[in-house]
């Protein structure tokens, strides 16, 4: 078929539901340690001791930031041990028994309205700082940096487009937390001095646009935060798109979304922003969800960050195979597949994906150009992936592979079944040199 | 438990190849069935050989170059098959088949058509040239004496310079019936006659996505801009022929191998440009290669064009120029095409001599 194709067809080896689970908190959570951005790691505590509910216990120190570690557990440390991060790669983590008390840290007292109402700019990236709050779109990237780039405001945008299908955390997250997403919104609004706050989610998702709405409508009159349609298409809720569809600017390939006065937010990250500054609190749960027909029950959580898998397993009923599944991080078209099972619920897993062979067999490219019309950065992946087999490199470099997003569409489409993205990844290590 | 490496993304629409070269043949089906009616003893003597040569030396290069008949795959084997009964239409009805030369040009036609068009740049995919267009022209080029006009089925036909050829002159345009030449009633090629046949395969694969719509809009779009411009000269010029603009360019669009070659070859994916600007481009310059050789050298002169066009193709997929969204010289570079064939062809018609007879 030679067409733009931009939506994802439903699957049955995977299930779309909305319904939550609530886990308890496990016995053991693993505390991630290192960080490829931040590989220094510097703890306060050692084996043996106890920690508090939300307790800061070491931090990472990187480049230009730290990120600090907390225990999302009450307990004792019981040492660093090595399990697999979500990027498939062995990495060490903090062990912490929990005694299930979930004694609070009691350096963790709310601030009260006037004190919120006091703090200035500075004041706010101090905290955003001392938190060492992170892209919860599953970038990671360290929200201090995008803050502090960010001079003049004009638009601020809160993510909640969620478009990888089969995703559903942030959907979960604004139906049930829409007022804390609201006020972290309402910090950056003031700090930054701009009126014009959006909320973009999928229209498609009328339960949750109504639901904003209400709580909008109830409590924040007037206050300049409004809803954002987006359409159901892939990858709307790449920033590009999303500012695209909200704000009609176009950033160009290269620029960065704060070079249009644009601030653009996960709307988890805005909650985070508004634990740590009203709170004094990180994120200790997330929204994740096991899916998939490698295993008997997939299901939706509320999970303590640093679950194992493992503990989850038994509750999605184990596998359906004994071998030949594939176990991926993330969303079905961009996670990457993690070598093993002992992987950790950190605050960057919404999806773990347990799936059988689905895998179609490759044939020769017909050249239908079906990626070129699909491709969202306007690539042709098609000439990359011929020029990448005849190991051209400036041939390679002509056709600008570095602007790829790696959204997977230009696999998901191709008429031979080939794994196209993977040419585009091997062209931008080829551009690159 | 391990499990099995991937990369993202973990999801693919699955693929469609072997429906997409299925629905090339089920396009295909009402003109190979109308062939078979009007013309079934050609029939009978052209598609066999034709088909088993291409699958056959389909399968001797799987044999050679992948080493195991599992190897040879549906796709191989449907590309193999449509390339087969393609070349076959475009075969006039009339070969000699007495003396056996008939069979020997069907033959070698298909072969070196595969060879020369398709195998030698490596098979199914790799292809710079519609191996159909490459045989035809081969054979054309070889035996042309030997290939007729098409003997008609018709006899109460009038030969106006035939369907097949574009041979005649233009005053005779005036006495040719356009419904027989939209209904299949004349002469030509086992294939290239029956207009609404073609017209439903048109549909068909533009209803299932088959082609691109582009190609399509752009070499028919461009063909009847600069046909009805030659057209309302030769109205101009031969004012007591009887030949109006719209006459000329009904019967520019049904004779010969245009609507054919439109519809089936230029569309070819694997031999034309990957961008779609570049798409609108190649389907330009293919109409604009056929109007000249048809308007200035008075042959017909699809499958010269659609080569021609197949090697356009390997030029705008060029990396510094190529884009799938439109650049400055896509957008000049295409009027500015159309614009300067106009010119040409008005120039040529009303200026040379004899040029519109």
């Amino acid at each position: 078929m030679i067409a733009k194709i931009k939506t994802i067809d439903k699957v049955p080896h995977l299930l779309s539901s909305r319904e939550t689970v609530t886990l308890d908190a496990p016995a053991f959570v693993y505390l991630t340690l290192e960080l490829p951005r931040a590989p220094k790691v510097e703890l306060f505590v050692k084996e043996g001791d106890h920690v508090y509910f939300c307790q800061k216990i070491g931090v990472r120190h990187g480049s230009s930031f730290d990120l600090p570690i907390f225990s999302t557990v009450s307990g004792q440390v019981l040492g660093i041990e090595k399990h697999t991060s979500s990027s498939g790669k062995p990495a060490n983590f903090l062990k912490v028994q929990n005694d299930f008390k979930d004694e609070l840290d009691p350096e963790a007292k709310p601030r009260t309205a006037e004190e919120i109402a006091a703090l200035t700019k500075e004041d706010v990236f101090n905290i955003v700082n001392d938190f060492g709050l992170t892209g919860l779109g599953g970038s990671g990237f360290p929200t201090i940096i995008k803050l502090k780039s960010s001079e003049k405001v004009d638009h601020i945008l809160l993510n909640g487009v969620e478009c990888e299908p089969y995703l559903n955390s942030d959907q979960t997250l604004m139906l049930n937390h829409a007022k804390e997403i609201i006020e972290g919104a309402l910090i950056l609004q003031k700090i930054y001095d701009c009126k014009d706050v959006r909320i973009c989610v999928k229209g498609i998702h009328q339960d949750i646009v109504d639901h904003l709405n209400e709580v909008l409508a109830a409590d924040y009159k007037d206050s300049g935060v409004t809803v954002a349609l987006m359409k159901n298409f892939y990858p709307q809720g790449w920033e590009v798109a999303e500012i695209k569809t909200a704000l009609n600017i176009e950033v160009a390939s290269g620029k960065l979304p704060f070079a249009y006065g644009v601030l653009n937010l996960n709307v988890a990250t805005a909650m985070s922003l508004y634990r740590a500054v009203a709170l004094r609190l990180p994120m200790v749960e997330r929204y994740a969800t096991i899916n998939g027909d490698g295993v008997a029950a997939p299901k939706d959580f509320l999970v303590r960050i640093g679950t194992l898998f493992t503990d989850v397993l038994p509750v999605v009923g184990g596998y359906t195979a004994e071998e030949g599944l594939r176990m991926s991080v993330g969303g079905p078209m961009m996670g990457s597949t993690v070598p093993n099972d002992d992987v950790v619920f950190s605050d960057l897993v919404t999806n773990v994906l347990v799936t059988k062979d689905h895998t179609v067999a490759e044939s020769p490219c017909i050249r239908c150009g079906s990626c070129v019309l699909s491709c969202p950065t306007h690539l042709e992946p098609v000439l990359i992936m011929e020029a990448v087999k005849s190991n051209d490199r400036d041939r390679v470099k002509a056709l600008k592979p570095l602007s790829c997003v790696e959204c997977g569409l230009c696999t998901y489409v191709c008429t031979s079944g080939i794994r196209v993205t993977d040419y585009i990844r091997r062209a931008k290590i080829l551009a690159k040199l | 438990m391990n499990f099995i490496k991937e990369s993202a993304p973990h999801l693919q629409k699955g693929k469609s190849l072997g429906w997409m070269l299925g629905n090339v043949l089920i396009a295909l089906a009402p003109v190979f069935i109308w062939s078979f009616v009007v013309y079934p003893i050609p029939s009978l003597q052209i598609y066999p050989i034709s088909i088993v040569t291409c699958l056959a030396s389909e399968f001797v290069f799987i044999l050679i170059t992948k080493k195991k008949v599992s190897e040879f795959k549906i796709e191989n084997i449907l590309s193999a098959i449509i390339t087969g009964i393609i070349y076959a239409m475009c075969l006039p009805t009339d070969l000699s088949f007495s003396n056996g030369l008939g069979y020997f040009i069907v033959f070698i036609g298909a072969l070196l058509g595969m060879i020369l068009g398709k195998l030698v740049f490596g098979g199914f995919g790799n292809n710079i040239f519609n191996p159909a267009a490459l045989g035809m022209v081969i054979v054309r080029a070889g035996w042309g004496s030997k290939l007729g006009v098409g003997e008609s089925a018709f006899p109460d036909w009038v030969e106006a310079g035939g369907t097949h050829f574009f041979g005649g002159s233009f005053s005779e345009i005036a006495n040719v019936n356009l419904l027989d030449s939209f209904l299949g009633r004349a002469p030509g090629a086992l294939g290239e006659t029956f207009a609404i046949a073609i017209l439903i395969g048109l549909v068909y694969l533009l209803v299932t996505k088959t082609i691109d719509w582009r190609v399509v809009v752009s070499f028919f779009g461009t063909f009847v801009v600069l046909m009805l411009a030659a057209g309302i000269v030769v109205q101009v010029k031969l004012p007591e022929s009887g030949v109006n603009a719209g006459k000329f360019l009904l019967y520019q669009l049904l004779s010969g191998g245009v609507l054919f070659g439109g519809v089936y070859m230029m569309t070819d994916p694997v031999t034309g440009p990957a961008g779609s600007p570049a798409r609108y481009i190649y389907g330009a310059f293919g109409a604009i290669m056929v109007t000249f050789i048809r308007l200035f050298m008075h042959v017909g002169g699809v499958g010269y064009s659609i080569l021609f066009a197949n090697l356009l193709a390997c030029v705008l997929d060029y990396p510094q120029w190529t884009s799938s969204r439109w650049k400055k010289w896509h957008i000049i570079t295409l009027p500015v095409m159309i614009v300067v064939a106009l010119a040409a062809v008005i120039l040529v018609l009303v200026f040379k001599e004899g040029a519109v007879a």
